[in-house]
């Protein structure tokens, strides 16, 4: 794996709606962990650019605590994920401002996702995956197009 | 009874055919037949006598029955061949004629010896109509009604033979006779037939009580037998309430146990829908937790268009093979390769170096060498199958767990808060399973009872049967009671009708022979003041110094016994009712010429016909002379002058 990421090791990555991620994570227990709401979180952001403009404060994991180990705890796959969206759609070369991005990315999925949840009652994947197999190819567009990368 | 006529065919002394009519009128009723002796005299007597009665008077008879009747055949007749003897008696009885023909066909035989008897006949004619008995006692019966045989004797009679009536005491046949005439006789033979009667009875009742003894056993058998029936079918009875108790119970625990089945079924339906509901639970749980582990993934799914288009430019910058080989190298968790070679820093770092674009330099291919790494890492498309199949079974569990939420609802609302009733389904098929066994127990026995009963209804059936007949046979014995007192009452009454009778016709008759005797025949009338006939009809003299002594000791010689006895026939005709020619053969006999006188000078006076057999010596025309007017005929048999053995007839 790449040890060349975008953003420091250290880097926390955090939210600003940690109860959501309560509710979600540790009452619906739809996650197991937390970074995996925020990677699917990142990629609503992204897929619908999504940011939003609250400050996040409430710490979710290290960059640096992203990494394979035993049993479940598999987490190279997210930070991959991290690194390969905040390369492609977080601008700039501040690390800082790249984190910045990203977590305003990963709140805004949250928020769309947390919307939807609170209007539906349930977290419609299905309908996010196929909804997302509409949006990608223009979202793709716009990347390759320059306007992203 | 008057005879007309006696037609003689080669009987005794008569060969041939031989005719002598008898009638008589009311003014002249005397016959007179005269012949010497040996000629034929008794032989009309016997004729008389043999065709009413088919036999010989009791004096005449032979040892030998057959002998008598072979002895009838003329001796010419019977020496010259077959032939046929025959006596045909024409009388007038209560205004009718009757013809009586017996006849006897004999075979020829030697002279001296009685002939062979191949047939004898009897044909008799009333009012010109053949008259047929079945039997000789239906003939008997007949003729006893014109004149009985017993009687017979004070009708047709010997005079020498009648002295018997004055023997002391007289003998048996006599004082039947003498009863027969005067009627007494008929009221001791029905006496005798009820006494006969009486001792059937008797015995009949004898009988009867002693099948009532011993049926009364059968009948205390009967009562036992239907008391036994009577307790079979109590105890059938009490078995059929117990069974119908039983039915009841056996119908209470079907109607419970159906309804507690029903709801026992909607009880475990709801139980099995519960661990349906449950496993459901369990399982949509379990799947919960694979796609929340499966949703650790999700952010890639997510992102799978993007990394695909990325992969599908970033391949160009390295070949494919080189591509996946370094990164399959890199992405390998242990420090060896499949080659065994140890990867090194220095061989990771140039990997690496291989693979790493500066981003800066080639963003498109650098992003698209690591989504490359990343559908490596994650296979993107086996990840969308396992989503979907994932979604598609929870989906599936969670329609199953709603159609088992749905049941459970609706089986709540059909039974409400109904728990598990196995305990008193179980208690209730036991209870119902008591009872059909008792139930069953109780049918056996009352079948077994009515099987019993039928048995012993039959035998009961039968002994009924039989004490029916005892009802009959009680009803027997009641009737024959009955019978019997009636019959003891009907001989008291004939007994005291006899000796009324007796009393009355022996005095009657006693004084009729008395006069007869005193003032018609006895040769000393101032001696003598009559008969006296005892109880026992014996005779006794009495006289006028007052003794009465019986004849054989007062008048011990043979006519004075000779005149006593006519006396006393002469009053029993007299008194009898019965009108019958009165037949004498040899009517004086032994008596002297005043009794002889006084007898012919009677005779006119015994009866309506008096037919005479006499012999020359006895009476002389001079003797016949004063009761010439009362003759009707006289006849005169003598001897054949050509056949010694045959007496020829002629009216004189």
């Amino acid at each position: 794996m790449s040890s060349t990421t975008v953003l420091d090791e250290e880097f926390m990555l955090r939210t600003a709606y940690p109860e959501i991620y309560d509710e979600l994570c540790d009452v619906k227990k739809l996650f197991k962990l937390r970074v995996h709401l925020f990677t699917f979180a990142l990629a609503l952001g992204v897929l619908h650019n999504l940011r939003t403009v609250k400050k996040p404060k409430h710490d979710i994991i290290r960059l640096s605590q992203l990494k394979d180990r035993e049993g479940e705890w598999n987490m190279s796959e997210q930070r991959e994920l991290i690194d390969l969206l905040v390369r492609a759609w977080c601008k700039g070369s501040d690390k800082r401002d790249l984190g910045s991005q990203l977590l305003s990315y990963a709140d805004g999925g949250l928020e769309k996702l947390y919307r939807e949840y609170q209007e539906q009652g349930i977290l419609d994947l299905s309908r996010m995956f196929e909804e997302a197999k509409k949006v990608w190819p223009g979202r793709i567009e716009e990347l390759l197009s320059g306007r992203v990368l | 009874m008057k005879i007309k006529q006696l037609i003689l065919q080669n009987f005794r002394p008569f060969y041939g055919r031989h005719t002598l009519t008898l009638t008589t009128t009311e003014d002249k009723p005397l016959v007179l037949i005269k012949a010497n002796n040996d000629v034929g005299k008794t032989s009309v007597f016997m004729a008389i006598y043999f065709c009413l009665y088919g036999r010989l008077p009791l004096a005449y008879r032979g040892t030998n029955p057959r002998e008598d009747l072979a002895r009838h055949a003329n001796r010419t007749a019977r020496v010259k061949g077959n032939g046929r003897t025959f006596v045909k008696l024409i009388f007038e009885h209560k205004g009718k004629i009757y013809d009586i023909i017996r006849s006897i066909d004999f075979r020829k035989a030697e002279l001296g010896e009685l002939p062979e008897i191949e047939s004898e006949g009897l044909d008799v004619y009333e009012g010109g109509e053949p008259q047929h008995f079945k039997d000789i006692e239906e003939y008997n019966d007949y003729i006893e009604a014109i004149l009985p045989e017993d009687a017979s004797q004070f009708f047709l009679f010997d005079g020498e033979d009648i002295q018997k009536y004055t023997q002391h005491p007289p003998t048996e046949d006599v004082r039947h006779a003498i009863e027969m005439v005067l009627g007494i006789r008929e009221l001791l033979n029905a006496r005798e037939d009820l006494e006969v009667i009486e001792q059937e009875l008797g015995r009949d009742l004898n009988n009867f009580l002693a099948k009532v003894a011993q049926r009364s056993t059968e009948a205390k058998a009967v009562q036992e037998l239907g008391n036994e029936i009577d307790k079979l079918r109590e105890e059938n009875r009490q078995l059929e309430k117990k069974m119908e108790e039983l039915q009841e119970v056996i119908k209470s625990c079907d109607r419970e146990l159906m309804k507690d089945m029903a709801i026992q079924e909607k009880v475990n339906e709801r139980a099995i829908k519960e661990q349906e509901k449950a496993r459901a639970r369990d399982e949509i749980a379990a799947i919960k937790e694979e796609k929340r582990d499966f949703n650790r993934h999700i952010g890639v799914l997510l992102v799978n268009p993007l990394l695909e288009k990325l992969s599908e430019m970033g391949v160009s910058q390295v070949p494919d093979w080189k591509r996946t080989a370094i990164s399959a190298l890199l992405s390998w968790e242990s420090d060896t390769c499949i080659c065994e070679r140890e990867i090194t820093p220095e061989i990771r770092a140039r990997f690496e170096e291989l693979l790493d674009k500066k981003f800066e330099e080639r963003p498109v291919e650098f992003l698209g060498e690591r989504a490359v790494q990343l559908l490596l890492r994650t296979e993107g498309k086996a990840l969308e199958r396992r989503f979907y199949e994932l979604e598609s079974r929870k989906a599936g569990l969670e329609t199953g767990l709603a159609a088992c939420e749905d049941e459970i609802e609706k089986l709540n609302k059909e039974i409400g808060e109904q728990k598990d009733l196995s305990f008193d389904i179980r208690a209730k098929e036991t209870t119902r399973k008591n009872a059909a066994d008792d139930f069953e127990t109780y049918r056996r026995k009352r079948d077994e009872n009515n099987g019993i009963i039928t048995e012993k209804n039959a035998s009961l059936e039968r002994m009924r049967n039989k004490l029916v007949d005892e009802e009959q046979m009680n009803k027997d014995i009641k009737l024959k009671s009955q019978h019997l007192q009636s019959c003891k009452d009907c001989k008291s009454a004939i007994n005291v009708a006899i000796e009324s009778l007796v009393d009355e016709t022996r005095k009657e008759v006693q004084q009729l022979a008395s006069d007869i005797f005193v003032n018609c025949l006895t040769n000393n009338p101032k001696l003598y003041r009559g008969i006296e006939i005892t109880d026992n009809f014996e005779l006794k003299i009495k006289t006028v110094a007052g003794t009465t002594l019986p004849v054989w000791i007062q008048a011990p010689s043979a006519g004075q016994s000779q005149i006593i006895a006519t006396s006393f026939i002469a009053a029993l005709n007299r008194y009898t009712a019965r009108e019958a020619p009165v037949v004498i053969d040899t009517p004086i006999g032994r008596l002297d010429p005043v009794h002889k006188n006084n007898l012919i000078k009677y005779y006119p006076k015994i009866g309506p016909q008096i037919v005479i057999l006499y012999q020359p010596n006895e009476l002389t025309d001079t003797d016949i002379e004063p009761i010439g007017k009362y003759v009707s005929s006289e006849w005169h048999m003598t001897r054949d002058p050509a056949n010694p053995d045959a007496t020829i007839i002629s009216k004189e």
